[in-house]
């Protein structure tokens, strides 16, 4: 009967270390089959990072255009907007409220109360934005942009003299959208539809986000804007001019002229409304429509032409991006355009202009052959520990040096399927997931030599061990959760060395041990 | 005990030998990661790297430089070193049409028709008028990384794995008087960290991207050792 169970556990021993071997066959060569006429790994490839696989290089200089404008100017000599070129404004006499300058007028062409016109150059970069404080927070205001869209792998170089940048990105389907939210240099406005007049800008401006309703089974996406004291002011302000009203003219017209508008109002949310605005037949004194509008701009592009409604503002307008959106790809397209105006809005206006000069990709200067000499370390390592083994502790070192090698499979398998960016940092802390397992195999089995009792000593091991090991599990856990690729390579081969090793050593290396105990 | 002190005294030298060289040389920074030139190259065939980097060698001579493949298909180059002279991109430049550049039109002396992918070093023994004009470059002026961009992505997860890490370390090593363990710790880890990068100024060892990981190495190491340490000493603490 003895002699049975000391077979069943041999067995047992001996098939855990097939096992093992098969796992570590397929942890490193992988599982070859024929997919169309090409022999292909079922393993999933190691997801390198841009150190491996290239960068996408963007160089940005300031641009140096210049052009004549015609510009409001206020009491300080400040610009306070363009003058409209299209002067037809079918609602002359349009009452503005601006900055505290209440009740200035527009006349077709001359001038509003308080501002002056000038024909000004208008330079996309001013004289006085040529510093190096301004391309510094340029600089700065580029950072936080790409971290707050979560870009994993960057670089940026600033030339102090120049004010030039040099961005590096991953290259991937992305690169295209963060080189736009790069060269953004992200002025908001809201001006007078009619006049041009600036009514608010960035300073004026709290937080942003992007949000979506949904309503009648197709969702709308919005860019939600939250205004500063300030700026909430403004906006209530605006919101008793810049609205639809009946005017009734004394004086008889002759023109009939009607203009279609899609617009949106802003205080309703999401509803499109078709207006009709009008300067009818006033012959017969009938209340005529009239709106004013306003045009909320991004760098330049108008995202909407709207007037307000009746309903409370609250320091917070909503501007609808997209609407009649069905499929889901379409909703996540449209999120990512409305959070990267979020973006732009939240982190401010770069105050330097740039434009892309060149756009390269440049290939990584680790080469197939770095690479291959990185495996080959990494196999005379293992070797070296495995020999190591052998020869201190016999047989028993020669099974410790298969679940070695079994663990180190196993870790590999784990981080391909779990998608860890490999990189140079990660490979160079892999070193520490080697040399743990092989302290861990070397001190339990220094301890089996001594007393022969496998499942006393295997607690004790790695009790001990991993009461050591507490710091770099709050390591791994903290570094697992940042956003930057190198930061997130070492925390997750950090933790995915730990617990594979805490699983492995407990189901494997326990059971051989303790099953091949005497 | 005396041979501990004797460790800190060298420590303490090294990093003092350390901060001198920096404060008197600054780090031997890679120069691909300070402010340096580039030039590209377009080069339609096949090409070895080591090729364009051979020429890259007649031209700078001892003057660092790197060459790395640009574009996905493989068909150009950017050639980097510290300031590149006009004479040097021009010669560069030169060099590189007449191992690359394809022959248009070439005058034959035998009256045919040679063929467009002359070689270079066939075009340079032939009629000099072979290779018309040079290519056109331009010298890009690339600037440099700040050492603490590199740094800064470590800075917030590393204090708050660090806060973590002393609170756990004052709670597990209550019996061994925490503040000391807790500056124990902190100690030899600055100390570490300075005298590796005393160690990395002193002997001009090049920065590059792989110093920093290498530093998170051993401080990761040192942590481990540390805690092993602690641990028997609490155990013997324990079993006392």
């Amino acid at each position: 009967m003895k002699e049975d169970s000391a077979l069943i556990k041999k067995l047992l021993v001996v098939t855990i270390i097939i096992f093992v071997i098969t796992i570590s066959i397929i942890g490193f060569v992988g599982i070859y089959t024929k997919n169309l006429n090409k022999m292909s790994n079922l393993i999933p490839d190691y997801n390198f990072s841009s150190e491996f696989e290239g960068v996408r290089e963007y160089q940005f200089s300031l641009d140096n255009s210049e052009s004549e404008k015609e510009m409001y100017i206020d009491k300080d000599g400040n610009i306070s907007g363009e003058v409209k070129k299209d002067d037809s404004s079918t609602s002359s006499g349009v009452e503005v409220s601006v900055e505290g300058d209440a009740n200035a007028e527009t006349n077709n062409g001359t001038d509003i109360e308080g501002y002056t016109r000038e024909t000004r150059t208008i330079k996309a970069n001013e004289d006085s934005v040529l510093t190096l404080d301004s391309y510094k927070k340029s600089k700065s205001i580029i950072e936080k942009r790409l971290e707050d869209s979560k870009v994993e792998e960057y670089s940026i170089r600033l030339d102090e003299v120049t004010g030039n940048l040099v961005v590096e990105l991953a290259d991937n389907e992305n690169a295209a959208f963060f080189e736009n939210l790069i060269e953004s240099q992200g002025e908001f406005k809201i001006i007078d539809s009619q006049t041009g007049l600036e009514l608010m800008n960035n300073k004026h401006v709290d937080s942003a986000s992007a949000v979506y309703d949904n309503s009648n089974g197709s969702y709308t996406v919005y860019l939600q804007i939250k205004f500063n004291k300030d700026g909430a002011k403004i906006l209530n302000e605006m919101s008793e001019k810049y609205i639809e009203k009946e005017v009734e003219k004394k004086s008889e017209e002759t023109t009939n002229t009607t203009e279609n508008t899609n617009t949106t109002e802003v205080a309703d949310g999401a509803e499109d409304t078709n207006t009709t605005e009008s300067e009818s037949d006033t012959s017969s004194e009938e209340p005529e429509t009239e709106i004013s509008y306003i045009e909320i701009q991004m760098d330049g592009t108008t995202l909407m032409k709207t007037y307000f409604g009746e309903d409370k503002l609250n320091g917070t307008i909503s501007i609808p991006l997209s609407s009649n959106i069905t499929e889901s790809k379409d909703l996540v397209n449209s999120l990512k355009s409305a959070s990267a105006i979020s973006t732009l809005l939240n982190e401010g206006k770069l105050p330097n202009k740039y434009s892309l000069k060149n756009d390269d990709f440049l290939k990584s200067t680790i080469i197939d052959e770095d690479i291959n000499n990185i495996k080959i370390a990494f196999a005379v390592a293992i070797i070296t520990l495995s020999v190591a083994l052998l020869m201190k502790f016999g047989l028993n070192g020669l099974i410790g040096a298969i679940l070695n090698v079994g663990y180190l499979a196993i870790v590999s398998i784990a981080i391909r399927y779990t998608n860890v960016v490999i990189t140079i940092s990660s490979i160079i802390t892999s070193v520490l997931i080697i040399a743990l397992n092989f302290v861990f195999i070397y001190n339990f089995l220094s301890k089996l030599k001594n007393d022969k009792k496998a499942s006393v000593n295997f607690s004790d091991t790695i009790k001990s061990l991993y009461i050591t090991l507490v710091p770099i599990l709050i390591v791994a856990i903290v570094y697992t959760f940042m956003s930057n690729a190198t930061i997130t390579g070492i925390g997750m081969i950090l933790f995915w060395g730990l617990m594979v090793h805490i699983l492995y050593s407990l189901i494997f290396v326990r059971s051989v041990y303790v099953l091949n105990d005497k | 005990m005396k041979n501990k002190k004797i460790i800190i005294l060298a420590l303490v030298l090294l990093i003092i030998a350390g901060i001198v060289v920096v404060g008197l040389k600054g780090f031997n920074v890679d120069f691909m990661l300070k402010g340096h030139d580039s030039i590209e190259y377009k080069i339609s065939d096949d090409f070895k790297i080591s090729d364009v980097e051979d020429i890259a060698k007649s031209v700078f001579g001892e003057k660092k430089f790197k060459v790395r493949i640009i574009e996905l298909f493989n068909d150009a180059v950017s050639i980097n070193a510290e300031n590149i002279t006009t004479e040097e991109a021009d010669n560069l430049v030169k060099k590189l049409d007449n191992k690359y550049k394809k022959v248009e039109n070439p005058t034959d002396v035998e009256g045919e028709n040679a063929e467009s992918t002359e070689t270079p070093e066939s075009a340079e023994t032939s009629d000099e008028n072979t290779i018309t004009e040079t290519t056109s470059y331009e010298i890009i002026s690339n600037p440099k990384i700040k050492i603490f961009s590199l740094l800064k992505p470590f800075i917030i997860p590393s204090i708050i794995a660090g806060i973590i890490i002393i609170i756990y370390v004052g709670f597990r090593y209550k019996k061994l008087k925490s503040i000391n363990v807790i500056l124990n710790l902190i100690g030899l880890i600055a100390i570490s960290v300075l005298a590796i990068l005393s160690v990395i100024a002193i002997t001009r060892f090049p920065i590059t991207i792989y110093v920093l990981p290498t530093i998170m190495l051993v401080v990761l190491s040192e942590l481990i050792l540390f805690c092993a340490n602690q641990e028997k000493k609490l155990k013997n603490i324990n079993e006392d």
